[in-house]
């Protein structure tokens, strides 16, 4: 088939060298010893056991995938690829939160809060994706601070910080209402 | 449409409130190990199917 017609074709040796397979190119090493701590730390919140539970029931699978920086990432509801650093061999706090924010991208998905196929009017498609990732951060305060009075440290709030989420996740905290956390969310949008 | 109630503008109600399905939270006494391996053997490496997704080892993260 032409390399063209198929994606994994720009695997086949295009940039030289010998064809690799998505499994053997993106893989991570310690693929099971990091989801395995990313399960043992989520369990220790409400909202992590909810979210593993919606894996469980609606057979999502998981595969950990090397990358620079964390990264979750749900394309269809079937499938969560979450990008690790190479070099850690457990989850961090980093990843534990981008899987959270992943399995709440597929819950959305599982309850009809889709994004529209063929919207007629652009600011309804801005509307609703603005709306499906503020939810996403809400379940991303929801588990950093549940995580963080579990665990007793701060790296769950530390790492949405860095991220650029910190004044969201206050505006979370104390529940100073939805206008405040839009404001918040649209902030961390200036941050990235 | 559930999105409807949380959609920016939505000018009633806290963030707690928001949607979830209805699913048994995981148990607390299963093995993580396990349950990982499990999680593990049902997902493939599907970029190829997914019309228009490509991976792209720089993205920041978050991409939201």
């Amino acid at each position: 088939m032409d390399q063209h017609q198929q994606p994994q074709g720009m695997l086949s040796g295009i940039f030289g060298g010998t064809p690799m397979s998505p499994g053997e190119m993106f893989t991570h090493e310690r693929e099971e010893d990091i989801l395995a701590s990313a399960i043992a730390v989520l369990k220790l919140s409400e909202t992590g056991r909810h979210l593993l539970g919606v894996l469980k029931e609606r057979d999502v699978g998981v595969r950990i995938i090397k990358n620079r920086n964390a990264h979750g990432y749900a394309p269809s509801p079937s499938i969560i690829y979450l990008g690790v650093p190479p070099q850690l061999s457990e989850a961090d706090a980093y990843t534990i939160i981008e899987f959270a924010a992943a399995i709440r991208e597929i819950e959305q998905d599982l309850m009809g809060f889709t994004m529209p196929e063929k919207p007629d009017d652009p600011l309804e498609a801005a509307q609703v994706r603005h709306a499906k990732t503020l939810d996403i951060v809400a379940y991303m305060c929801k588990v950093s601070l549940e995580l963080e009075v579990e665990i007793g440290n701060a790296s769950y709030v530390g790492a949405m910080e860095r991220l650029g989420l910190g004044e969201a996740l206050r505006m979370y905290l104390t529940q100073m209402g939805d206008e405040a956390a839009i404001e918040a969310y649209e902030n961390a949008q200036k941050v990235q | 449409m559930a999105h409807n109630r949380i959609a920016i503008g939505y000018d009633g109600g806290a963030l707690e409130e928001l949607p979830r399905l209805n699913v048994s939270p995981l148990s607390v006494d299963a093995d993580p190990r396990a349950e990982a391996r499990g999680l593990l053997a049902k997902g493939g490496f599907d970029f190829g199917s997914q019309p228009g997704v490509s991976y792209n080892p720089a993205a920041p993260s978050p991409s939201m």
